[in-house]
């Protein structure tokens, strides 16, 4: 496998849209959750307009509320959420009893720190799917408010913990980005309580503190969600009636 | 086939579960191909290398932007990474309008950059750094070597006792003198090699060759990392002294990671980055962001702005029926 591996280590090439500058790994990612946010939402119309060709609407009954397909692939997204949650927790507990200067030292630790690595960015991909179609799906209206400011709230938590552990990588991408984003954190006046650049300060923020926050937060937002998983749409609810 | 598919869904969505039941058994059963896809990651992909770069990669790759930072330092010229609160006060720091949160941050880093960078470690070095130069001497390059031993054969070391004696003793303004006398002279040759000493220059070209010769020899990265403890953990010193430079940036701009190309959001090399961050780093790519000195906390409020919408609009009157309007919801039927 080791020999079979691809370098990703020669520098990557960038697409320029006006002032837009990406990479082409990231605006990989992008059109990753693009497809896998419209695709289902292409199949789940299809299939919608085929079970409206069975039935006439009317006003009573149950609701639908969206496409069954759509509803059960919104419901893989979020066991894909947790579960590579789950495995980020499972390998960075693995890296952090370890120690910082384990991370470059062997094939074993540098695949399992690719495994965070993966296992982050698989996470990203899936919550930020997670995050997608609950906005489209109104999934802040109402009663459901708590639900959804709980889930804002574990999605930036999670983006925090990840800059962390950017920082303590231990390569010049690292080390760029912490000279660079070190500028906010003055600016906004919190130099001295959180300083980039302190590695034994990022590097216990990101495997102590931060972890319990994301973990406390997620099971919050699970709480949350699992109590108000009855979904009230923007519109009228559709009803279905079976045709005679 | 369709038997598969069906056990396969019940399996992942259970139709048979609502609630918690139905997303932890989901989950349980995600770990197995969510694992398969990390780890055929991991294996093919591995992960972002190291290279981290130290002092000692700088003042051998780039000695004369090494020599003229360190000059820089001691001439405490502004504009640089290390200026400001909560570093010291040589500059005001950035603002929005009457919003100064920077200016009124105590001073928590307190450095002061031509003591701590430059003037410290060679006085430090004069007892102890030498001898951890001739530890690492082995380990360096042969033309290092030469250097190292042309120095000491040259008596460096009495001259930088010197130099440091002279420095202290001068006043600011005769500091400022030499310092500017000698940025101007070699800004203007832009190499260190083929500028010829000056009286002009006071002590400043002896004491910044001395700290280039501490920093190719690996000493300066400990230096100035040392001196909270003997085993340090914050490299906010090395940093900073590193961040003032033209070389990182350089090192950073040819990895494609400079501001310009959203550095935050930007991987290693060829690996994917932070790109869920990309909504907040497209900002400095954009004018007025792009060119203006307050660019971090313009940007700042600008996130701070984009996370309260996000949170906030199902409160905003009239917002929300504007998802109405999105394609999407004509999934959910028509009323």
């Amino acid at each position: 496998m080791i020999e079979l591996a691809v370098s990703l280590n020669d520098p990557a090439r960038y697409v320029n849209w006006g002032p837009l500058t990406i990479s082409f790994p990231n605006l990989f990612m992008f059109c990753l959750i693009l497809l896998l946010f419209f695709v289902p939402m292409i199949i789940g119309s299809a299939k919608l307009r085929k079970e409206r060709s069975a039935h006439t609407l009317a006003e009573s009954g149950t609701d639908l509320h969206d496409p069954q397909f759509l509803h059960r692939w919104r419901h893989i997204n979020n066991s894909v959420s947790l579960a590579s949650l789950i495995l980020v927790f499972a390998s960075g507990i693995v890296m952090a009893s370890r120690g910082l200067s384990w991370l470059y030292a062997s094939n074993v630790s540098s695949f399992v720190h690719g495994l965070h690595f993966w296992s982050v960015q698989l996470f990203f991909v899936s919550i930020i799917l997670h995050f997608m179609f609950n906005f489209w799906r109104a999934a802040s209206k109402g009663q459901r408010f708590p639900m959804w400011a709980s889930g804002v709230i574990s999605f930036f938590a999670c983006m925090f913990t990840a800059y962390t552990g950017g920082l303590v990588a231990g390569n010049l991408n690292s080390q760029w980005i912490a000279l660079q984003s070190k500028n906010v954190f003055n600016a906004i006046g919190v130099g001295t309580l959180f300083d980039p650049l302190n590695v034994g300060q990022m590097l216990t923020l990101h495997i102590a503190i931060f972890p319990i926050v994301v973990a406390s937060l997620t099971l919050w937002h699970i709480s949350i969600a699992q109590q108000r998983f009855i979904h009230l749409p923007w519109r009228r609810p559709i009803t279905l009636e079976v045709k005679e | 086939m369709s038997r598969l598919k069906s056990s396969l869904r019940k399996i992942f969505v259970g139709d048979d579960l609502h609630g918690p039941a139905k997303l932890y058994r989901g989950t349980v059963v995600a770990l197995i191909p969510i694992l398969a896809i990390a780890i055929l990651c991991a294996g093919f992909f591995k992960a972002p290398e190291s290279g981290q770069r130290s002092l000692q990669d700088w003042a051998n790759a780039a000695p004369t932007d090494f020599v003229l930072t360190a000059a820089f330092e001691l001439a405490n010229q502004k504009g640089k990474g290390s200026n400001g609160p909560p570093y010291n006060l040589l500059d005001r720091g950035q603002s929005l309008g009457p919003i100064d949160p920077q200016a009124h941050t105590d001073l928590g880093i307190p450095i002061d950059p031509g003591n701590d960078f430059v003037i410290s470690p060679l006085q430090v070095s004069q007892t102890q750094g030498v001898y951890a130069a001739i530890g690492n001497f082995r380990g360096l390059s042969t033309d290092a070597q030469i250097r190292l031993i042309e120095g000491f054969v040259k008596g460096q070391g009495k001259a930088i006792d010197g130099a440091l004696g002279k420095w202290t003793s001068a006043t600011s303004s005769q500091q400022a003198a030499w310092t500017t006398s000698y940025i101007n002279a070699l800004g203007g040759k832009n190499n260190r090699e083929t500028l010829e000493d000056d009286p002009s220059y006071g002590p400043v070209k002896t004491l910044t060759d001395a700290l280039l010769f501490l920093a190719q020899a690996g000493t300066l990265d400990g230096l100035l990392t040392t001196q909270q403890g003997p085993y340090p953990s914050d490299f906010t010193k090395p940093a900073l002294f590193l961040g003032d430079g033209k070389w990182i940036a350089e090192e950073a701009h040819s990895a494609f990671l400079d501001g310009d190309r959203m550095a935050v959001a930007s991987g290693t090399n060829s690996f994917p980055g932070q790109f869920w961050l990309t909504p907040y780093a497209f900002w400095y790519s954009v004018k007025p962001f792009s060119t203006s000195r307050n660019a971090d906390i313009e940007v700042f409020a600008i996130l701070l702005i984009i996370c309260l919408l996000t949170m906030y609009h199902p409160k905003i009157p009239g917002l929300p029926k504007l998802v109405r309007f999105l394609p999407f919801q004509s999934l959910r039927g028509k009323t």
